[in-house]
C-alpha cells in the first residue's frame, strides 16, 4: 500500500465507526466553506425578503440626487435621487431569481445529457457530445448581447438563454462520473440481479453521479450572476427590475463625483459571487476527500 | 542506522524504534494501517511537512540525524546513500519522461561532473544489470510502454545507481503477479548483494520476509509488537499478533484437512469451449477467454487460478451472463443459457450469484446496507414473499452482522465487513452457485481468514457450489475440491487439488507453484525454483500453438505449430495442455532462457 | 501528434461554424419585425429597402435565403452599416487592432502572472504568503470586471493621476512612431490590468490546484527519493503536467476575455470592437452587431481547436497511445 494510501487508511479506521456527517455539513466545517455558506445564505435571505428589508421602493425618487452615504441614505443616492440601499437589496432579489432559474435549467438539461451520454455510450454519446461541445463553444455573453439587440431586453429571455447555454460543463462532469460508475462493481451487481437499465440509471448511477455536478453548480451560477451583471452594466438589463449591473452602469457617467454608485453594487456582486464560489469549492473538496 | 519515529494529529506511528545494521536485511511486516510505510517515509523526510505531518524522534544514519539535517544535506543522502524502491510501478515513474532519462537523473543529481551522455551509458548498463533485455533498443521508451515487471526493474536500477549503503523497499512486489514477483525478488536480492547494502524490506507478505530478511520487526496499529531474528520469529512467535498473522496464512506445503466428498452426477454449471473477446486498442481484439471448458457440481468448490490478464474475471462474468460470449456454450442444469436474455434468464439469476472483489466498489455508497442486501429481492419482485425486513435480518445474521447494520451506510464498515455484506446480498435469493471473483484479495490476511471461514461454513450449511477465483495459490488450495489453472485465456491444467498441487504437470503450473515465496526461512537457499523469464505476451496477439511457449524452458519447435489440447497425457493422471507434460514431485532448478524470438 | 487526430479536430470546425451562421441567420429572421428593417434600419426609403431585399434574397424561400446569407458571409461581405454607410467588414477591420491589443495583452499577462502566482502559492502551502495571496485571488475572481475597472480609474487615474482616464491615445497629441506607441502603452495599462484581473485569479487557481495534485503523485515522491532538489522537482517533473488544466481552459478563457473586453472598453472608452458593438446596439445597427458576433464566435471556436491540439501535444500518452 502506498504511503499516502496508508495515511488515508489509518485516519478513517480510527473513526469509521462513527456516523460521518452529511456532505454539506462537512463542507461547511472548513473556514472557506463556512464563509461561503454564510454569504450565500445572506444572498438568499436578502433576495427573498427584499420588500421587507429595503427602506423604500428602489424606483421611487426619494431624496436629493447624488448624495454621499449618510444616516438617512446609508449607501447614498443616485442621479435621480433614488436610494441606493434599496436598489442593492432589490438587486439581490433579481440576481437570486436569475441564479435559481438558471440553476434549475442547467441541472435538468445537464444531468439528462450527462446521464444518457455516459450510460448509453455509442452513437448517443457521440451525438450528445457534439451537441455539448457546440453549446460550450458558443460565446454566451455575445449571444446574449445579440439576442437582446434583436429581441429587446427582458429577464425571461435572459434566463432562457443562459439556462440553455450554461449546461455543458455540468453535463461533462456528470458524464465523466457516469463513465467511472458504469463499470463499478455495485452496478454490475445490480445488472446481475436483472435490474432494468432504467432502474440502474436512476437508482444506482444518478444518486452517485449527481453530487459532483451539484458542487459545480455553485460555480456555474456565480458565473451567471456575473454575466447578468455585465449585461446590466452595458445597459442591456431588464428595465423593469433593479439589478446590480444596471446600478453600476449609471455609475459610469458619474464616476468622478459619486464613487458610491460604483462601489456598493460592485461590492454586492463580489460578495455574492465569492460566497457561491467558496461554497462550491468547499463542497467539491469535501467530495474528493471522501473518495 | 536506526530510527525512532513520531506522530501526526491522528497518531499514525507511536514510539517506533527500528534498527538496521550494516549488511543485514531488516524486514518490517504488518497489515494495512500498521504504520510501516509511514514510518519509513517519515524517516526519509518524504511526508508532507507540518501542519500535515509532524515527526518527532531521531533518525540516525551513522550517527547523523536525518530529521534535523539541512535540506541540501538530506538531498545528498537520498538517492546516494539510501536508495528507495516503491510499491506501485505503474505510478512511480514519471509518465512524461523517458525511462532511461529517469535512471540517468539518479546519477546526474549526485554527480555534477558526469556528462549527460555518460550518464545515459551508465543507465543502460544499470538496466541491463537488473535484467532488462536489450535496453539500448528501448532507450526512447516512455514508462507506459513497459510492463509492470520491467518498470520495477527500472526502479531498482535507479535505487542502486549510486551504490547506496542502505536499500529501502516498500512493498516492492505487491502489485506484481506471482511469477513476476519471483523475478523481481531475485533482482532485488542480487542488487543488494552486488552493492553490499543493508536493506529494509517493508511488506505484508510473510513469504517475502522469509526469503530475504535477516531480522524482522512486526508492527501493529503504529507500534512495534515484536522483534526477532527471522528464524526465531517463524519458529517461536511471541506476540499474539504475530501468532495471528502466521496462523491465518494459507500455506502451500502443509497437510490439508479433508473435504467432504462431492456428489457425482449432472454438473450444475458447465462451460463448453467458451470464447469471449473484447475490442482492444484500435482494431485489435483481446482474446480474454479463448476456448475454456469446465464443470461445477453441486456443493463443490472449483478453484480457478491464474495471474492478471489470464481471463479468469472475464470467464466469471461470462458464466453469470454479465458478458456475452462470442462462442461456445454455458449450461446451467443442462439448460443452454449462452444467449439467453431478460425473462429467459430469470431462473438462472436466482440460482447463480456473484461476490465481487473490491469491497469499496461493490456496494452502492448511497444505499443503506439493508437496501443493498434486499436489492436482489426487490428486483425480482420477491421481497414481500420472502419475508421483507425479516429476510434481510436473516441474511445479515448469516454473515455474522447484527440487524442494526441494516440502517447504516457502507462507508461506516471495514473492508472485511463490506465483503460480508456483499456475501449476504449474494445469498438473498438462495442461490445454488456462487461465483467469487477474488473475494478476499483486498483484505488483510487476518481478516481474510475470517471471511474464508465464513464461506466454508456457508457452503456446508447451505450446500452451495463455489467457483472460487483467486491468484493466491495457497488460499485456493485450502478451499477447493478441484482446481483449474488459466493462462492467457485458456485452461492449461485441471484436476483435483491434490493432483494439481502435488503433481503439477504443466510447466506453467510448476513455475507458478515454485514462485510463491514460502513463509519458512529454513526453506531459503534449499528452495529450488523454476524461473519463468519475460513477461506475459500481448493478449491481442497471443503466440501461435501453445501460448506459454515463449516463456517455457521446455519449448520445442512443434510447440509453435499445434495448440495442445486439455487432455490426460502420458506422464500424468489429470488433463494438461502441454505436449511435454511431466509430473515432477518437487520443482527443479532450471535456468530460465532469455526471451526467444517467435 | 497523429495527422488523423488533427484532421478530425479541424473537420469538427465545420459544423460548429455552420451552426454559428445559422444562429445569426435565425436571429435576423426570428426577431420581431420585418427583417428588412433589421438589416437596413428604419429610416431608409423604399428604393433602398428594395435593394436590400434583393441583395439578401428576402423574398425567396428560407433555405435559399440561408444560402445567400452564408455565401455573403463566407466571402467576407458582412453587410453594410446603414448608420455609417460603410461596409461592416471595413468598420470591423478598423476597430479590430485595438481589441486585439487589449485582449492579447490581457491574455499574456493573466497567463504569466497567473501561473507564477499559482506556483508560488502551491509551493508555500498553508503558510502566510499562500493564505493572503489566495484570499486576494479569490476576491479578484469574484469581482466583476467593471468594478475593477472603475475602481482602478477612481484610485489610480483620478486620485493618483498616474494613468489616463479614458481612451487609447491622448486625443490632443499628434505623436507618431515610438512616442505614439508609448502613449498607447500608457493608456493600455489600466484597461489591460482590469481585464486581466479576473483571469489572473482563474489561472492562478487552476495552476495551484494542478500543481498540488501533481506534487502529490507517486512519481514525484520517487524523484524526491532519488535526491532531486525541490526546485527541479517542481519545474522539471511537476510543472509540465500540472499546467495541463491551465491549457485545457485556454479556449474558454479567450471567450471570457473577449466578453470582458466589451465591458472594459466601455469603462475606459477604449476604441475597440466592444465599444463598437455597444454603440451599434444603441443605434440599432444590426449588421454591425451581427458581424461582430460572427467574428467573435468563430474566433472562440478556433481558440478551442488550438487548445485541443496543444493539449494533445503536451501529453505523450495521447500521442503515442
Amino acid at each position: 500500500m502506498s504511503g499516502t494510501a496508508e495515511l488515508a487508511a489509518v485516519a478513517p479506521s480510527a473513526t469509521h465507526r462513527l456516523r460521518r456527517p452529511r456532505l454539506l455539513v462537512r463542507a461547511v466545517r472548513t473556514p472557506g466553506g463556512a464563509a461561503g455558506a454564510v454569504l450565500t445564505l445572506v444572498l438568499v435571505v436578502v433576495g427573498v425578503l427584499a420588500p421587507l428589508l429595503a427602506p423604500t421602493d428602489p424606483f421611487a425618487v426619494d431624496g436629493p440626487p447624488l448624495q454621499a452615504p449618510s444616516a438617512g441614505y446609508p449607501l447614498g443616492t443616485d442621479a435621480l435621487g433614488r436610494d441606493l440601499l434599496s436598489g442593492v437589496v432589490y438587486g439581490a432579489r433579481t440576481s437570486l431569481l436569475v441564479a435559481a432559474s438558471v440553476a434549475v435549467l442547467v441541472v435538468v438539461i445537464g444531468t439528462a445529457v450527462g446521464l444518457l451520454s455516459g450510460y448509453l455510450g455509442g452513437w448517443v454519446d457521440d451525438v450528445l457530445m457534439r451537441l455539448t461541445e457546440l453549446f460550450q463553444v458558443l460565446p454566451r455573453f455575445f449571444l446574449a448581447l445579440v439576442v437582446i439587440a434583436f429581441f429587446g431586453p427582458g429577464l425571461d429571455r435572459l434566463v432562457l438563454l443562459l439556462g440553455l447555454t450554461s449546461w455543458p460543463l455540468l453535463a461533462r462532469v456528470i458524464r465523466a462520473e457516469v463513465f467511472s460508475l458504469r463499470h463499478r462493481e455495485f452496478v454490475e451487481a445490480a445488472r446481475l440481479q436483472g435490474a432494468s437499465r432504467t432502474r440502474i440509471l436512476l437508482r444506482e448511477i444518478l444518486p452517485n453521479a449527481l453530487p459532483p455536478g451539484i458542487a459545480l453548480l455553485g460555480l456555474v451560477v456565480a458565473q451567471v450572476i456575473l454575466i447578468e451583471a455585465s449585461l446590466g452594466f452595458l445597459g442591456l438589463g431588464d428595465p423593469n427590475v433593479t439589478s446590480w449591473g444596471t446600478l453600476a452602469s449609471e455609475a459610469q457617467r458619474f464616476l468622478r463625483v459619486a464613487w458610491w454608485l460604483s462601489l456598493f453594487p460592485g461590492l454586492a456582486i463580489l460578495l455574492a459571487v465569492l460566497g457561491l464560489n467558496l461554497l462550491g469549492d468547499a463542497v467539491t473538496d469535501a467530495l474528493s476527500g471522501r473518495r | 542506522m536506526d530510527f525512532h519515529a513520531g506522530k501526526r494529529t491522528v497518531r499514525a506511528v507511536d514510539g517506533v524504534d527500528l534498527e538496521v545494521r550494516a549488511g543485514e536485511t531488516l524486514g518490517v511486516v504488518g497489515e494495512s494501517g500498521s504504520g510501516k510505510t509511514v514510518t519509513l517515509l517519515a524517516a526519509l523526510g518524504l511526508l508532507p511537512p507540518p501542519p500535515y505531518c509532524t515527526v518527532t524522534g531521531q533518525v540516525l544514519l551513522d550517527g547523523r540525524d536525518l530529521l534535523t539535517m539541512g535540506r541540501r544535506e538530506l538531498r545528498g543522502i537520498r538517492g546516494r546513500e539510501i536508495g528507495m524502491v516503491f510499491q506501485d510501478p505503474m505510478t512511480s515513474l514519471h509518465p512524461s519522461l523517458r525511462v532511461v532519462d529517469q535512471v540517468a537523473e539518479a546519477l546526474l543529481v549526485h554527480d555534477r561532473r558526469l556528462s549527460a551522455a555518460a550518464a545515459r551509458v551508465r543507465s543502460l548498463e544499470l538496466l541491463e544489470r537488473v535484467g532488462v533485455a536489450r535496453p539500448d533498443r528501448r532507450a526512447r521508451d516512455y514508462p507506459h510502454q513497459w510492463s509492470g515487471g520491467m518498470r520495477q526493474r527500472a526502479m531498482i536500477a535507479m535505487a542502486i545507481a549510486n551504490a547506496p549503503r542502505l536499500l529501502v523497499a516498500d512493498e516492492p512486489t505487491t502489485a506484481l503477479d506471482v511469477t513476476i514477483q519471483a523475478q523481481i525478488l531475485d533482482v532485488l536480492r542480487a542488487a543488494r548483494d552486488d552493492v553490499g547494502a543493508a536493506a529494509v524490506l517493508i511488506t505484508h507478505d510473510l513469504g517475502v520476509i522469509a526469503e530475504l530478511a535477516d531480522r524482522v520487526t512486526v508492527m501493529q496499529h503504529g507500534r512495534v509488537v515484536e522483534r526477532a531474528p527471522v528464524g526465531a520469529l517463524f519458529a517461536r512467535p511471541a506476540h499474539p499478533h504475530t501468532v495471528t498473522l502466521l496462523d491465518a496464512l494459507p500455506r502451500l506445503h502443509t497437510p490439508l484437512p479433508p473435504r467432504p466428498a462431492v456428489a457425482s452426477g449432472e454438473p450444475l454449471l458447465r462451460a463448453d469451449h467458451l470464447v469471449t473477446h473484447f475490442p482492444g486498442q484500435g482494431r485489435a481484439v483481446v482474446r480474454a477467454v479463448d476456448g475454456v471448458s469446465l464443470t461445477l457440481a453441486r456443493a463443490e468448490t472449483l478453484g480457478l487460478v491464474g495471474e492478471s490478464g489470464c481471463g479468469k474475471s472475464t470467464l466469471a462474468r461470462t458464466l453469470v451472463r454479465l458478458v456475452d460470449p462470442q462462442g461456445g456454450r454455458v449450461l446451467f442444469r443442462g439448460l443452454d443459457i449462452t444467449t439467453a436474455r431478460g425473462r429467459a434468464l430469470r431462473p438462472v439469476r436466482r440460482a447463480l450469484s456473484m461476490v465481487f472483489q473490491d469491497p469499496y466498489a461493490s456496494l452502492n455508497p448511497r444505499m443503506t446496507v439493508g437496501e443493498i442486501v434486499a436489492q436482489p429481492l426487490r428486483v425480482s419482485g420477491t421481497y414481500r414473499s420472502a419475508g421483507g425486513p425479516r429476510r434481510v435480518d436473516e441474511l445479515l445474521d448469516m454473515v455474522n452482522l447484527g440487524p442494526e447494520c441494516a440502517q447504516r451506510l457502507p462507508h461506516e464498515f471495514s473492508g472485511g465487513q463490506r465483503q460480508r455484506i456483499g456475501i449476504a446480498r449474494a445469498l438473498a435469493l438462495s442461490p445454488e452457485v456462487l461465483v467469487l471473483d477474488e473475494p478476499v484479495s483486498s483484505l488483510d490476511v487476518s481478516i481474510q481468514a475470517q471471511v474464508v471461514d465464513l464461506l466454508g461454513r456457508l457452503q456446508r450449511d447451505l450446500g452451495l457450489a463455489y467457483l472460487f477465483i483467486a491468484h493466491d495459490l495457497a488460499l485456493v488450495r485450502q478451499l477447493s475440491d478441484r482446481v483449474a489453472v488459466m493462462y492467457l485465456g485458456k485452461v492449461v491444467e485441471t484436476g483435483t487439488r491434490e493432483q494439481v498441487y502435488e503433481l503439477p504437470a504443466h510447466p506453467y503450473t510448476q513455475s507458478l507453484l515454485s514462485a510463491v515465496p514460502v513463509p519458512d526461512p529454513s526453506h531459503r537457499g534449499s528452495g529450488r525454483r523454476v524461473l519463468v523469464t519475460g513477461d506475459v505476451p500481448d493478449p491481442t496477439d497471443p503466440p501461435s500453438g501453445c501460448r506459454f511457449r515463449t516463456r517455457c524452458w521446455k519449448a520445442r519447435p512443434d510447440c509453435a505449430e499445434q495448440e495442445p489440447e486439455l487432455v490426460v497425457r502420458p506422464g500424468s493422471d489429470h488433463p494438461t495442455a502441454c505436449l511435454y507434460a511431466e509430473t515432477e514431485r518437487a520443482p527443479v532448478l532450471v535456468e530460465g532462457r532469455p526471451d526467444q524470438p517467435r | 501528434m497523429t495527422r488523423r487526430y488533427v484532421l478530425r479536430r479541424v473537420l469538427q470546425l465545420l459544423p460548429t461554424t455552420a451552426v454559428i451562421l445559422l444562429v445569426g441567420f435565425l436571429l435576423i429572421h426570428l426577431a420581431p419585425g420585418d427583417p428588412v428593417l433589421a438589416l437596413a434600419g428604419e429610416n431608409g426609403d423604399a428604393e433602398y429597402y428594395a435593394f436590400v431585399r434583393e441583395k439578401f434574397g428576402l423574398d425567396e424561400s428560407l433555405p435559399r435565403q440561408l444560402a445567400v446569407y452564408a455565401g455573403n458571409v463566407l466571402s467576407g461581405d458582412l453587410g453594410t452599416s446603414y448608420v455609417q454607410g460603410r461596409p461592416v467588414a471595413q468598420i470591423i477591420a478598423e476597430r479590430l487592432p485595438a481589441t486585439l491589443l487589449l485582449t492579447g495583452t490581457a491574455l499574456l499577462l493573466s497567463t504569466v502572472v497567473g501561473v507564477a502566482v499559482g506556483v508560488f502559492t502551491a509551493t508555500r502551502r498553508r503558510r502566510w504568503p499562500d493564505v493572503t495571496v489566495t484570499l486576494a485571488t479569490l476576491a479578484m475572481y469574484a469581482a466583476p470586471v467593471f468594478l475593477v475597472g472603475q475602481l482602478a480609474i477612481l484610485l489610480l487615474a483620478l486620485r493618483a493621476g498616474w494613468f489616463p482616464v479614458q481612451g487609447m491615445t491622448d486625443a490632443r497629441s499628434s505623436a507618431t512612431g515610438v512616442a505614439r506607441a508609448l502613449d498607447v502603452g500608457h493608456h493600455l495599462v489600466l484597461p489591460a490590468l482590469a481585464l486581466a484581473s479576473q483571469e489572473v485569479a482563474a489561472v492562478a487557481r487552476l495552476a495551484r490546484v494542478g500543481l498540488l495534485d501533481e506534487l502529490a503523485r507517486d512519481h514525484i515522491r520517487t524523484a524526491r527519493a532519488k535526491g532531486v532538489g525541490e526546485r527541479s522537482v517542481v519545474l522539471r517533473h511537476a510543472l509540465r503536467r500540472a499546467m495541463l488544466p491551465v491549457v485545457t481552459v485556454l479556449g474558454g478563457r479567450v471567450g471570457h476575455l473577449v466578453a470582458g473586453a466589451v465591458v472594459v472598453e466601455v469603462v475606459f472608452g477604449w476604441p475597440g470592437l466592444g465599444r463598437l458593438l455597444v454603440t451599434a446596439m444603441q443605434a440599432r445597427d444590426a449588421p454591425i452587431v451581427l458581424g461582430v458576433f460572427l467574428l467573435v464566435a468563430v474566433t472562440v471556436v478556433m481558440a478551442n481547436l488550438l487548445t485541443d491540439l496543444v493539449y494533445a501535444w503536451l501529453d505523450p500518452r495521447v500521442r503515442y497511445g
